[in-house]
């Protein structure tokens, strides 16, 4: 029995010892290749950077135009999810009957197993269609990679909200109900903010599953050189289409190193992303408790 | 006798399980009644019925009637004529059997209730939680971290802040169920002294699993037997000492 708590001990410290190996030697990797690239040629080329975030001249071999459309990507992706992500999520663990549930999470389950290949597909497939009928001049672009996208990361917010709002204990329902809570206040004044951690996990999921995808926003409207978004319809930069891109057609090692740096700043871009929604989420958390 | 419950063949089941079964009681205004009971005879039950809780829990079935007087009217509690079910919660606050602050800070957890319930913020807020602290003796020992939180108090300070949460929303009714079966027996003896102190003001319908305890506080005992109850027994008729004990386990 002392034998197989031991090596029961031994295995789960080495795979979290891998956990942490594995990361660091990825980030050594990354920093390593990646590292020395960074600077402001990286991001805007031969063009002065004042003017390039201004927008006024264009920037023609550098990663500024595809952060900003990573950036703006993410920000409409979430824009289409939170929402009706959360919702569906409050749904399923506080309104729903038995059997509703039991079709609805079938449902997410299976929207969670489609690849994002195939949601990429469904987008491309999705705007010949409107072309055909209701938008004969629609084309693929920004609008659409973000509902794509916010499809393919629905899953993660639901099932986040639903099994952190699951957790809660039932006394805390209790507490807010004998008080004369309505059903309403009670979620919005107790339950949720209560759950706000775990709604925030999904969130962070989400974040980081969208701002990674690549086969989704290949299909949809990404392309190599675009320039600054240009608007809801138009085609966009983006950074993991900017790494693929590079990794399957650079020229020498220089344009290879440029690709690393790429992925360098995507890394760094969804961790400040991540940061400052743990930030806002510690920040509405102690409003909501009172808390100095 | 005025009375501010009141009760006629109340049945309640949980799914295919009976555990009300026609329960007739009129309970007193400003008097203290203790319920006694065997457990899960269904004294807990009986409370939630008065509030309304049992219908948060899943397989509720209720029967019969049941009247409150509240605000000089007597009203059923559920159905045509009855109150707002936020209304009723309001002017009949629960205690629950071990304390359950809500995972805010101490000031919040009276404040927030107050908003959303009785439409008092701000200054008007303040005021009305600074009363019910006072009133539960618990202004002293708190009024410098109001924004700590709720949990950094010890079992015997949450008991007395949820009574203080109760007592914010100015109810008229309060239904205690052992309030102190989770502390020890001083911070107990402190909550008691505190549901005397509050006799006069409210009707107090307060569950007790300590014969003694019931003694020292009950004006009426009403006692719960495999679902049912009949009457009220007056102190006055409940023997003293150790006779009182063997009274009580011939009824229960
Ligand atoms: N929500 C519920 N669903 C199903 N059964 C319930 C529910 N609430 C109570 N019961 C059952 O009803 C019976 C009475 O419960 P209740 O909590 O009212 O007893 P009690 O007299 O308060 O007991 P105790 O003294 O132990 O607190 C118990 O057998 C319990 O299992
Ligand atoms: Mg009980």
């Amino acid at each position: 029995m002392r034998k197989r708590e031991m090596s029961l001990l031994l295995l789960s410290r080495l795979s979290a010892l891998l956990v942490l190996g594995v990361l660091g030697g990825l980030l050594a990797f990354l920093i390593s290749r990646g590292g020395p690239v960074l600077g402001k040629e990286l991001f805007f080329g031969d063009t002065p950077p004042l003017e390039a975030l201004l927008g006024l001249r264009p920037v023609w071999n550098g990663l500024w135009p595809a952060v900003a459309g990573t950036l703006f990507l993410l920000l409409l992706t979430m824009a289409f999810a939170v929402l009706p992500g959360i919702g569906c999520g409050v749904y399923l663990s506080c309104f729903a009957s038995p059997r509703e549930k039991y079709w609805l999470s079938l449902a997410v389950d299976l929207l969670a197993g489609i690849p994002s290949i195939v949601m990429g597909l469904f987008g491309f497939l999705l705007i010949i269609f409107l072309r055909r009928t209701l938008l004969p001049r629609g084309s693929t672009g920004m609008l659409l990679a973000a509902f794509c996208l916010a499809l393919l990361v629905l899953p993660s917010l639901i099932v986040a909200t639903r099994s952190s709002l699951e957790a809660l204990p039932d006394s805390l329902l209790l507490a807010a109900e004998a008080l004369g809570f309505s059903r309403g206040q009670t979620l919005r004044h107790v339950l949720l903010p209560a759950a706000g951690q775990g709604i925030l996990g999904g969130v962070m999921l989400a974040l980081g599953r969208a701002a990674e995808d690549t086969a989704v926003i290949m299909l949809t409207g990404a392309v190599a050189s675009a320039g600054l978004p240009g608007g809801l319809t138009s085609k966009f930069e983006a950074l993991p289409f900017a790494i693929y891109y590079t990794a399957a057609q650079y020229a020498d090692r220089a344009e290879l190193d440029r690709g690393y740096g790429a992925a360098l700043v995507l890394l760094c871009l969804s961790g400040g992303l991540l940061f400052l929604s743990w930030r806002l989420q510690r920040n509405l958390e102690r409003r909501w408790k009172g808390v100095r | 006798m005025e009375f501010c419950v009141s009760l006629r063949d109340l049945s309640v089941s949980f799914g295919s399980r009976q555990i009300l079964k026609g329960v007739n009681v009129d309970f007193p205004c400003r008097k203290v009644t203790v319920l006694l009971g065997r457990s899960g005879s269904g004294k807990t039950t009986l409370l939630r019925s008065i509030n309304r809780l049992n219908e948060s829990f899943d397989g509720y079935r209720g029967y019969g009637t049941g009247r409150v007087f509240l605000d000089g009217v007597l009203r059923p509690i559920s159905g045509s004529g009855s109150l707002p079910l936020s209304i009723l919660r309001r002017k009949v606050g629960m205690v629950f059997q071990s304390p359950n602050p809500l995972p805010l800070s101490i000031g919040k957890n009276i404040l927030l209730p107050l908003a959303l319930v009785a439409g008092k913020e701000g200054e008007e807020g303040k005021d009305a939680m600074k009363k019910a602290l006072e009133e539960v003796g618990l202004w002293r020992e708190v009024s410098d971290r109001l924004d700590r939180p709720a949990s950094s108090l010890s079992g015997g300070q949450q008991q007395r802040l949820c009574l203080a949460r109760a007592l914010a929303l100015t109810p008229e009714i309060l239904l205690l169920d052992e309030p102190t079966s989770s502390l020890d027996r001083a911070a107990g003896r402190r909550i008691e002294e505190l549901i005397f102190s509050l006799r006069e003001r409210y009707s107090i319908l307060m569950v007790s699993h300590s014969l003694s305890q019931a003694q020292r506080l009950g004006d009426y005992f009403a006692i719960l037997t495999e679902g049912t109850l009949n009457g009220l027994l007056p102190a006055s008729e409940l023997p003293h000492g150790a006779e009182a004990e063997t009274f009580i386990a011939n009824l229960l």
